[in-house]
């Protein structure tokens, strides 16, 4: 219970007062730095200082506050995993594996891509949106709904936004879930396209990870079963392999049959979506994903060490003209709202709702770990945004132009691309450019939008200085393509398999069959509806003449935080729910923000006269040139006109739609807060009663002194005396 | 070496818990336990089922 956990341990002793004082003092002087440096150069370290103090400090003071005095945790009270053991979905875990487990699932590809594109208006408004946004909004929600979800037994955030709102805020919930899979499953598809299109190198690389899964896939369920970890390394170790044969296909022979044009790349995602969604998970799934959460933490690790040891200098600049003129290449529109919303992932991710609600509560020992669950994971997935931030920072800003602006500004030569970048007011010559192309071994790195080609040079960059020196720049730029790849097909194919679920679930209730997944027809039939919606966007944004990534990410962006709005909602009517009107502030101010930001968006998509940034101003723009028969760029004939008109409608509609959900939700969620506060209805709370716990486990990540003894007491105790723990056998290992 | 051999060994057993390699050690544990009157299925029968499983119920990752 709360006295529990601050008497013995909180006492503020000098030492303790001393080193917390030094957090503060360092990162202030790190802020100071980064938003007092005009014009002189600054290192990334100031950007680490900066973040990792004001994690320390928000984890151990306001995610505390959070967890002990607005939720109230209870470590006397069982968790459902305790309660409900079962040795399937329900089982208590150790902390630090299930820290490893959430985090896994929440953190992929999205915080390496928002920051990259985000980084066009510098690198101070992005970052201060990362750790301030992950502070207040993003960690918040993690936590909050993951300690809700779990009073609940696991319930789902659909299921609660039902019980708690009503049945009209649960269906525009669940339909919000559906619209942001779809968006987000194209949007990621889509940066894997951009950065394999035309790369012999990147696409057999990739195209060898589906033989190796098989293979994994083989080796556990026939030869030697439940061996992961030696299969994991064998297949990281192929995987390796396949990343040098690469090197070598790109110079042979080989190479055309593996230089494939976006729209092929296209046909294939889709083939391979379907595929994995209506194969047995052993087979393709689960091997990639034993694979790509090896790369994930490897690459991560190696990434923070890479930058710790060449601790490089930011080439971009804190705040960018295209900050306060709106008129960048890579996403149009001002800095409020669309740096929040092109950084989702990282700050605040509406996604990461449907985790933290549904696989994560079932497994946790005790209620006081959701500190380090929810709001510890989520915070290390701000870290990863932030050296995102660094890598895309410390590239040549000539060079990061004309990598992230769409081919219609560019064009497809240096020398046009050169001349389009001095257009923006920067400079690369084209020889520089022809060197950056073949230093990592590319054809070309010109208009090679989506962020991945940017992270990885800047990646290729980081861990050439830390090992292995250019030489072996192009290898590191074709890993950290292959790992981000790896990451994004992770997502999509599970992805289109839980659409697929969420799509048989919903059609079941009109006619039986379709829910059971063993017919095989509604199987198929609905996995081709949820790889056929998100191909079909994903085929619209390669088509694009105006560029599929600045026209769809922010409408990635916008769905993710919709989905967000939908959690805070729910978290807040719990709150007021359940009598704590005087804590709602902790999840209805990030609400508010959120909403402001999301409908703020929307309404420039929906309603601005700039045909760069609103749908129906560039619709109608295009539609006159269509009705006059003329081509205006970068469209090339009247077919890309006719392709822009369509794709800005249905671009525009939707945003129409999640703008309306939003409000939906919000006000029928006002109707219950309403009544509740007013007193006209006794407010019903959907909770689990409370049950004494048996079982004991430490609530941080390292074990205090009390703990401790705890522990060695507990050794002392008689075998079989205690519930059983998983994973608990490490326990008594001296950690810290 | 000596305050390394730990270190290793924790490292390893965190790998074996996050990639599921001790779920047959778990769930022996389990049976043992609560249902110790049962069959105990095989190491193969056990990680079949618990693959099977998924098939039905995957788990969402993010972006």
């Amino acid at each position: 219970m709360t006295a529990t956990s601050t008497s013995a341990t909180g006492r503020w002793t000098p030492r303790r007062i001393a080193i917390w004082t030094a957090v503060a003092l360092l990162g202030a002087i790190a802020w100071g730095v980064l938003a007092l440096a005009r014009g002189e150069s600054v290192n990334a370290v100031w950007l680490i200082v900066a973040a990792l103090c004001s994690y320390a400090i928000a984890y151990r003071f306001y995610a505390r506050f959070i967890a002990n005095r607005v939720l109230g945790v209870d470590d006397q009270r069982a968790t459902p995993a305790e309660r409900l053991d079962n040795d399937v979905d329900f089982q208590p875990t150790d902390r630090r594996v299930l820290f490893g487990h959430h985090f896994a699932a929440i953190a992929g590809a999205g915080p390496l891509v928002g920051p990259v594109l985000a980084a066009q208006m510098g690198y101070l408004p992005g970052t201060m949106w990362i750790i301030f946004g992950v502070i207040f909004a993003g960690a918040v929600q993690d936590m909050v709904i993951l300690f809700f979800s779990m009073r609940r037994d696991g319930k789902s955030l659909g299921q609660m936004a039902r019980e708690e709102i009503g049945p009209l805020g649960g269906a525009a919930a669940l339909l919000a879930v559906f619209a942001i899979m779809i968006i987000l499953l194209a949007v990621l598809a889509l940066v894997v396209v951009n950065a394999l299109a035309d790369s012999p190198w990147g696409t057999f690389s990739l195209a060898m990870t589906i033989p190796i899964a098989l293979f994994m896939g083989f080796y556990l369920r026939v030869l030697r079963p439940g061996r992961v970890l030696e299969t994991s390394a064998i297949g990281v170790g192929l995987l390796l392999l396949a990343i040098v044969l690469g090197g070598v296909i790109d110079h042979s022979s080989l190479a055309p049959a593996f230089t494939l044009s976006p729209k092929t790349l296209v046909a294939c995602l889709v083939i391979y979506g379907f595929a994995a969604s209506v194969l047995p998970v052993w087979m393709l799934l689960a091997p990639r994903d034993y694979l790509s959460t090896f790369m994930k933490v490897g690459t991560i690790g190696l990434l923070a060490v890479g930058i710790l040891l060449t601790l490089p200098v930011l080439q971009n600049q804190a705040v960018t003209k295209f900050a306060s003129s709106g008129k960048g290449p890579v996403f149009a529109g001002p800095l409020f709202p669309f740096v929040f919303i092109i950084i989702a992932c990282g700050a605040l991710s509406g996604f990461h709702a449907l985790i933290a609600s549904g696989t994560t509560p079932k497994l946790i020992e005790k209620e006081s770990q959701i500190r380090m669950i929810g709001y510890g994971a989520m915070l290390t997935e701000s870290f990863v945004a932030v050296m995102a931030m660094i890598a895309a920072s410390i590239l040549d800003q000539g060079l990061y132009f004309a990598m992230n602006s769409p081919p219609g500004v560019v064009g497809t030569t240096v020398q046009s691309a050169s001349q389009a970048v001095t257009n923006l007011g920067f400079t690369i010559t084209p020889d520089q450019l022809q060197a950056a192309a073949q230093q990592v071994e590319e054809q070309t790195l010109i208009a090679r939008t989506g962020g991945a080609p940017t992270l990885a040079v800047g990646m290729s960059t980081i861990f050439s200085g830390a090992f292995g020196g250019d030489a072996l720049k192009a290898f590191w730029y074709h890993f950290a393509i292959m790992f981000e790849a790896l990451f994004i097909l992770t997502t999509v194919d599970a992805g289109t398999r839980v659409g697929r679920f969420m799509l048989q679930d919903t059609l079941g209730n009109l006619w039986k069959p379709m829910s059971r997944p063993s017919w095989r027809p509604g199987v198929y039939l609905t996995s081709a509806i949820v790889v056929g919606a998100w191909g079909y966007f994903l085929y619209s944004g390669v088509s694009d003449p105006l560029g599929g990534i600045n026209q769809l990410f922010p409408l990635f962006g916008i769905a993710n935080q919709l989905l967000a709005a939908v959690a805070l909602t729910v978290a807040t009517t719990i709150l007021i729910k359940s009598g704590r009107l005087r804590w709602v502030w902790v999840t209805a101010v990030p609400l508010a923000w959120d909403v402001a930001v999301t409908l703020t968006a929307s309404w420039y998509k929906i309603f601005s006269s700039d045909p760069l940034i609103g749908f129906f101003a560039q619709r109608s723009k295009y539609q006159d040139a269509l009705d006059a028969g003329k081509v205006i760029p970068p469209a090339k004939s009247l077919d890309d006109v006719s392709q822009v008109v369509t794709n800005s409608t249905v671009d525009g509609v939707l945003s129409i739609l999640f703008a309306a959900l939003i409000i939906v939700v919000i006000a029928d969620a006002a109707r219950i807060w309403f009544q509740t506060l007013s007193g006209r209805r006794e407010p019903i709370l959907a909770e689990t009663p409370a049950e004494p716990s048996n079982l004991w486990a430490p609530s941080g990540l390292f074990p205090t002194a009390e703990d401790r003894a705890r522990q060695a007491e507990q050794r002392a105790e008689p075998a079989g005396a205690r519930g059983g723990r998983r994973g608990g056998s490490e326990e008594s290992g001296s950690d810290g | 070496m000596a305050r390394l051999q730990p270190a290793v060994a924790r490292t390893l057993w965190y790998l074996r818990e996050v990639m599921g390699e001790n779920a047959y050690d778990h769930y022996l544990e389990h049976q043992r336990r609560d249902h110790p009157d049962d069959r105990v299925l095989s190491r193969r029968e056990f990680e079949r089922r618990r693959m099977d499983q998924l098939d039905d119920h995957p788990r969402a990752r993010c972006c």
